[in-house]
């Protein structure tokens, strides 16, 4: 159970790179968005699902 | 009148409305689950654009839980009978767009019937709020990773009781949650993303809104009472009955959990007089 538990203690960041980098990543490509400093859409959506992740994995929750 | 007889006289007025298999609600879980995996194909190959497939998928994720709380309280067949997976077989699959195992909600919503409105005890005491705004921002508050209620809730309890089924019911949360982040970030890696998030993750959480607003909070408020009479309520929805899923006569249920979903308003219109008597929230209705 304490494995489980840390797996999902890390959820969020896992959450935040799996599934919000690509998915910031593809929103941007579908609506033709440029990711500022020269980055690519999945650069760019991996510094955002990273770093909300990682600040939702730190405080338990999102909003 | 005393109070033996007056339960003698509700009970018979309660039986008239149970029995038989409740064919609208496995009608209603069998094809909203199908309707809910045909919007994939049809949204991935173009032939249904994304808007339309996000409002019908959140209609679908929204309707997915009833017809498994009929099979929780083995309505559709009895526990024992010979159409038992029947009853198991509508239950899981509705459930499917919810991710929400069968085993899992049964136990914590047979608890909640036992338990309602003990901040203690009941699994979903969580959801408790002073008014509408509150109870929407609970339902959020609740989804939140380290949240004390909601799911996580269940998952504490589930750990607390520590009886076979509550091992099987946790075992069964842990593969369902980890199945659906799993199927998102697959779908999403794959380049499905947008899908993903529109066909199942957002709509889930709007559901899932919908369902601790008017399924929990609004039945049950204030929730501040217990007992057979005074744990839930009559209310009349701003929304009418259909669009509340039926909750406005969430009493009936509580009294008689194995009456079916769609024949609780003519039951309610039955027992009125007595639930009157018994000096019950009707809410003038």
């Amino acid at each position: 159970m304490s494995v489980v538990k840390s797996f999902f203690f890390f959820g969020p960041f896992l959450f935040g790179i799996a599934f919000l980098a690509p998915l910031v990543a593809q929103v941007m490509l579908r609506l033709d968005l440029n990711a500022p400093f020269s980055l690519s859409p999945l650069q760019f959506g991996l510094i955002i699902g990273t770093v909300l992740g990682l600040i939702a994995t730190y405080r338990g929750k999102w909003i | 009148m005393t109070s033996q007889s007056l339960r003698a006289r509700e009970k018979a007025i309660a039986d008239q409305f149970t029995g038989g298999i409740p064919w609208l609600m496995v009608f209603w879980g069998i094809t909203n689950t199908a309707i809910w995996f045909a919007l994939w194909p049809l949204v991935f190959t173009g032939i249904m654009p994304l808007w339309l497939g996000f409002i019908i998928a959140t209609i679908n994720i929204t309707a997915s839980y009833l017809p498994s709380h009929d099979a929780q309280h083995y309505i559709i067949a009895p526990k024992g009978s010979k159409l038992e997976w029947f009853n198991e077989l509508v239950g899981h699959w509705s459930l499917i767009p919810l991710t929400l195992p069968l085993r899992t909600a049964r136990i914590t919503h047979m608890e909640h019937h036992k338990h309602a409105n003990d901040p203690l005890l009941d699994p979903d005491y969580s959801t408790h709020a002073t008014g509408p705004l509150h109870a929407i921002w609970k339902t959020i508050a609740n989804r939140q990773p380290r949240a004390e209620g909601g799911f996580n809730r269940y998952g504490q309890l589930l750990q607390q009781w520590d009886s076979p089924a509550a091992k099987s019911a946790l075992n069964d949360a842990i593969v369902s949650k980890t199945l659906f982040f799993g199927i998102l970030a697959a779908l999403a890696l794959s380049g499905y993303a947008i899908e993903a998030a529109l066909l199942w993750w957002l709509p889930r959480h709007l559901a899932l809104t919908y369902i601790s607003f008017y399924l929990s909070w609004a039945p049950h408020h204030p929730g501040v009472e217990k007992g057979r009479y005074k744990d839930t309520r009559a209310f009349k929805s701003r929304m009418g009955n259909i669009w509340s899923s039926g909750m406005q006569y969430h009493i009936i249920h509580h009294l008689y959990p194995t009456i079916p979903l769609n024949k609780t308003p003519a039951a309610y219109r039955a027992l009125r007089p007595i639930l009157l008597e018994r000096g019950c929230n009707l809410d003038n209705m």
